[in-house]
């Protein structure tokens, strides 16, 4: 028998492309590209908050159970060995000797640093004026503050540089013996800044696994330390755990899920080879997914991959019907050109529902759109042309019958079933209409991956380091370093003057740490040679009982200034650097800046002395605007997929009764559902709402094969058999599916899961005619 | 920041070294701290002289100091430039020129120990003394000397001594000297006090 093979040859071409992109496709694990895509300086803010942005390097590490003389000496012990390491940028643990660096260096450069370094500054009447603030100083409870510095810093230079760049470090952890401690004492601190990018997870988890191995070798060297625990978090820290539990959770559980269904797809094939057959469209749909979006985005989000991959499990069900429904009489071809007209359909519902997710401005959701639009078309395609060509004639699946037992059963008391599940809908729609309170999930964590725990342990070291997110910022954007600090050395004077007025609190600007090179210059430039700055002292200082040769150290550091190197991001201590980067960062399309305000009271105030271009960002309301969007867009998601298939239902079965034949059972098992995952304690997450329309492509499948006219008993026996046994397959893969730690997988495993059974339920009692007599 | 620990040592506490290296029968220091932790409160006025190496004048300024058991402490200067100085809760308010700062005893443990030297005084809070100090005492009830030498080496970068002088219950004078030379006598006047 000479068959004509091009489908087959045309679907290993696809296969063999659709592998070859997926194995080169960018996988991505940041929350952060699963949300909108940043467009205002606003989005950005709130973007850079929730994936680390300029703090993506940050390692915070906390050391408890022991001791506290065994805490601080681990924490100690530890930081050397970590110092050496050529994986971190910065090592800080509240240490003498990074404090005493850190001020040491803004001692040096005080001049270069410091805005007061003007050429009125260094006239004589500035001169006058500075050694008059300096007696009063000295008089004071200050006194022996200024004694100590006033001979080098008349000018105070560094005294207003301890308040502008100390203020900032009011929230910060308490020192013990050298060590940063946290607020109840149980636990030592340390903050790592890492050399890679945050995005390097290898990277990322090699300095994780250094830092572990460090631990471990300074817990053997201190006794008493056996117990001691090491625990850490950062932006790192979480992108490596969400690669792995991710990785572990879909391979594993999609593994064993697909186990479940499995094994019920043998019972009712009993042919290895029929399964793997069976399988073939689920896979080739996935392959297409994968390579769609990676065409189409440039990247995978690993969510998309493991959400993705379970909407196509619809997929499976193409096979089902195709395998269960071929008779022992008749081919797999014969019995393909029968159903096709049902499946098809079937097909082109689930791809309408899923094709309102292409809009959505969130990035992962379009990214699941089309992954699951291009899975449905080549699974129902494959399973359309290639299926039938590959099965072995005279296949049939013998153990189908007794599957499809319990649906018979319900048909022959149909009036019953449709009472019970009718009184079931009524309690539904009304527990929905009744229902108080919010329900809709609003906490954007919750769609991240990562166990609770994990979570809080991160909210509680960050609060311990006093590494707080400031609810307000002022954001603004350059074409480079040098432009992006141009524009906070104008901002400056502005916000002290409200800050004087008291319209905001304290602020603070990547200019107070690293100067634009152009106000370096003039500082350096602002400063007099020896010879006149020594005349002008002369002139100033008389009359003033100072001792003649008091300020030698005054001279001398004002004459190194003149002949020091410009200050650089490189050239910065560690802890200032930190600082720095916090809020200035670079972005594909140039500088960003956010620079916190510690209180806004005078918004208005604070908005009309703005230059423009810089924008006063409130995170709360950023992340209030998201979450509408969010809310809003998972409701259009489910009105737009629901309505597309309505429309598409309508064109094909021209005609309302049977519409309402097939889509009223989906309506009420989707309300059933989602009263029940509600008086479950839960909210309803975007995950879900994927869920129920998955739940709707699944199940208008059943309804429309429920919903035909079959002649023929037989057939429509066999029909019966392969709506249960898909149903089985499904509520099996899922049910395991919900076992997940990961939200997108346990959501979307338990909505479906009982979902489509509902949709099973309300299919076989209300979609199926009424059995009046046996034919 | 090292000026800011530093912030203290105008606390106001100076003085000088009255050097009877012995004490009357019966005086000991267990005895002084509890009669001074009897005292819930006190005001006092007070002078406060000066001299400082860089100077060649000493420096004079006055005002009142306000005491309540066991933890807050307020100096008041009114003369010749009005500045306020408030320990409270660990909390050191300072209010100079117009500006307010604020420190936190436990971020900085050598104004710790600074600001500690008089409350723990005050409050007749011997082990929160000998945290920080090595203590000697001198004379008997009538007229005391208590002498604080700090324990803590970047403490005595800042402050090279204190000598707390008193009669009874009563602080009459403080004086320190910092590691550079420069001295400062504080003549205290109580002017109330509640005991319990």
């Amino acid at each position: 028998m000479r068959r004509n093979l091009w489908p087959v040859w045309l679907w290993l071409a696809g296969l063999a492309f659709c592998a070859a992109l997926t194995a080169r496709a960018h996988y991505r694990t940041d929350m952060g590209d699963f949300l909108p895509k940043a467009h205002s300086l606003g989005q950005v803010a709130l973007e850079a908050q929730v994936s680390g942005g300029g703090a993506a390097k940050l390692l915070l590490a906390g050391i408890d159970h022991a001791p506290a003389p065994v805490l601080e000496a681990l924490n100690k012990n530890l930081a050397s060995r970590l110092r050496q390491s050529p994986d971190f940028e910065a090592v800080l643990n509240g240490d003498d000797s990074s404090l005493a660096e850190t001020q040491n260096f803004i001692w040096k450069n005080r001049y270069l640093l410091s805005a007061g370094t003007t050429p009125q500054c260094f006239s004589v009447a500035g001169l006058h004026a500075a050694l008059e603030n300096g007696l009063a100083l000295l008089g004071s409870d200050l006194g022996g503050v200024a004694a100590q510095t006033l001979p080098a810093d008349p000018t105070g230079a560094a005294l207003g540089l301890a308040q502008s760049l100390g203020s900032a470090n009011a929230n910060g952890p308490r020192t013990e013996n050298g060590v940063w401690v946290s607020p109840t004492g149980q636990a030592t601190l340390l903050l790592l800044r890492t050399k890679a990018p945050g995005f390097d997870l290898d990277a990322q988890q090699r300095a994780q696994t250094i830092l572990t191995q460090a631990f471990a070798a300074a817990r053997a060297t201190i006794p008493g330390a056996a117990n001691a625990r090491l625990r850490m978090t950062g932006p790192g820290v979480f992108a490596v755990q969400t690669r792995d539990i991710t990785k572990r959770d879909v391979t594993r559980l999609s593994l064993l899920a697909s186990a479940g269904a499995v094994l019920f797809l043998l019972l009712a094939y009993r042919s290895p080879l029929a399964l793997g057959l069976g399988l073939l469209p689920v896979i080739s749909g996935a392959l297409a997914g994968i390579a769609a979006v990676s065409l189409a985005f440039g990247f995978v989000h690993a969510i998309t991959l493991g959400f993705g991959i379970t909407l196509i499990g619809e997929a499976l069900d193409y096979s089902v019907y195709l395998l269960t429904q071929t008779q022992r009489e008749d081919s797999a071809k014969v019995a393909m050109a029968r159903i096709w007209p049902t499946l098809r359909l079937g097909a082109l519902t689930s791809i309408a529902g899923f094709a309102a997710m292409l809009g959505s401005s969130f990035t992962g959701f379009a990214q699941l759109g089309l992954f699951s639009i291009a899975g449905l078309v080549t699974a129902a395609l494959v399973t359309r042309f290639v299926l039938p060509m590959l099965l072995p004639d005279g296949f049939f699946a013998p153990g189908a019958m007794a599957i499809g037992a319990p649906l018979r059963g319900i048909r022959h008391h149909q009036g019953l079933a449709r009472m019970g599940l009718g009184g079931l809908a009524v309690l539904a729609l009304f527990s929905l209409a009744l229902h108080r309170g919010e329900l809709w999930q609003t906490n954007l964590l919750s769609l991240s991956p990562l166990p609770p725990a994990t979570q809080a342990l991160d909210k509680t070291l960050r609060a311990e380091l006093g590494i707080t997110t400031p609810r307000f910022f002022l954001a603004w954007r350059a074409g480079n370093e040098q432009g992006a600090l141009g524009i906070s050395e104008t901002l400056s004077p502005i916000l002290s003057d409200l800050a004087a007025k008291g319209e905001i609190g304290g602020f603070s600007l990547p200019s107070q740490i690293l100067p634009s090179q152009a106000a370096q210059q003039a500082r350096r430039a602002a400063l007099p040679d020896d010879a006149t700055l020594r005349a002008r002292f002369a002139a100033a200082s008389s009359g003033l009982p100072y001792q003649a040769n008091a300020f030698a150290p005054f001279f001398q550091d004002v004459a190194a200034a003149r002949k020091a190197p410009l200050l650089t991001a490189a050239r910065l201590p560690p802890p200032l650097a930190l600082r720095l980067h916090a809020m200035l960062s670079q972005t594909k399309t140039g500088w960003v800046v956010l620079a916190p305000l510690s209180a806004v009271n005078g918004a208005a105030a604070l908005q009309a002395a703005l230059p423009p271009g810089v924008k006063l960002v409130d995170l709360n309301l950023q992340s209030t605007l998201l979450l509408r969007l969010f809310q809003h867009e998972a409701t259009a998601l489910a009105l737009c997929g629901g309505v597309a298939i309505l429309l598409i239902l309508a064109l094909f079965l021209r005609s309302w009764r049977q519409v309402a034949r097939v889509a009223l059972p989906l309506l009420a098992a989707v309300m059933v559902c989602a009263a029940a995952l509600i008086a479950g304690g839960g909210k309803l997450s975007i995950f879900m709402v994927a869920g129920f329309l998955l739940t709707i492509a699944v199940g208008s499948n059943y309804c429309l094969f429920f919903a035909r006219h079959e002649l023929d008993k037989a057939v429509r026996e066999r029909a019966l058999a392969s709506i249960m046994l898909a149903n089985l397959c499904t509520v099996a893969a899922y049910g395991l599916l919900s076992l997940s730690s990961i939200p997108v997988l346990h959501d979307i495993g338990e909505t479906v899961a009982l979902g489509t059974f509902l949709c099973l339920l309300f299919g076989v009692a209300f979609a199926a005619p009424v059995e009046t007599q046996e034919t | 920041m090292r000026w800011r620990f530093l912030a203290c040592c105008g606390m106001g506490l100076l003085c000088p070294l009255a050097a009877a290296a012995q004490t009357a029968p019966g005086f000991t220091l267990p005895g002084l701290m509890a009669d001074l932790a009897q005292v819930r409160g006190a005001s006092a006025s007070y002078t406060e002289t000066k001299s400082l190496p860089l100077l060649t004048t000493s420096l004079q300024s006055s005002g009142t100091l306000d005491y309540r058991a066991p933890d807050y402490v307020r100096k008041t200067t009114t003369a010749p430039a009005p500045q306020n100085f408030v320990l409270q809760n660990g909390i050191v308010t300072l209010t100079l020129n117009g500006q307010t700062q604020h420190f936190t005893l436990a971020q900085a443990p050598q104004l710790a120990g600074l600001v500690e030297g008089v409350r723990a005084t005050l409050a007749g809070d011997l082990p929160a003394l000998r945290l920080y100090y090595n203590l000697s005492l001198s004379g008997g009830p009538e007229h005391w000397q208590l002498l604080l030498h700090p324990r803590d080496p970047a403490l005595a970068k800042m402050m090279a001594w204190m000598s707390i002088t008193g009669t009874g219950d009563k602080i009459t004078e403080i004086d320190s000297a910092d590691a550079k030379g420069g001295e400062t006598k504080m003549q205290v006047r109580e002017t109330t006090q509640n005991a319990p």
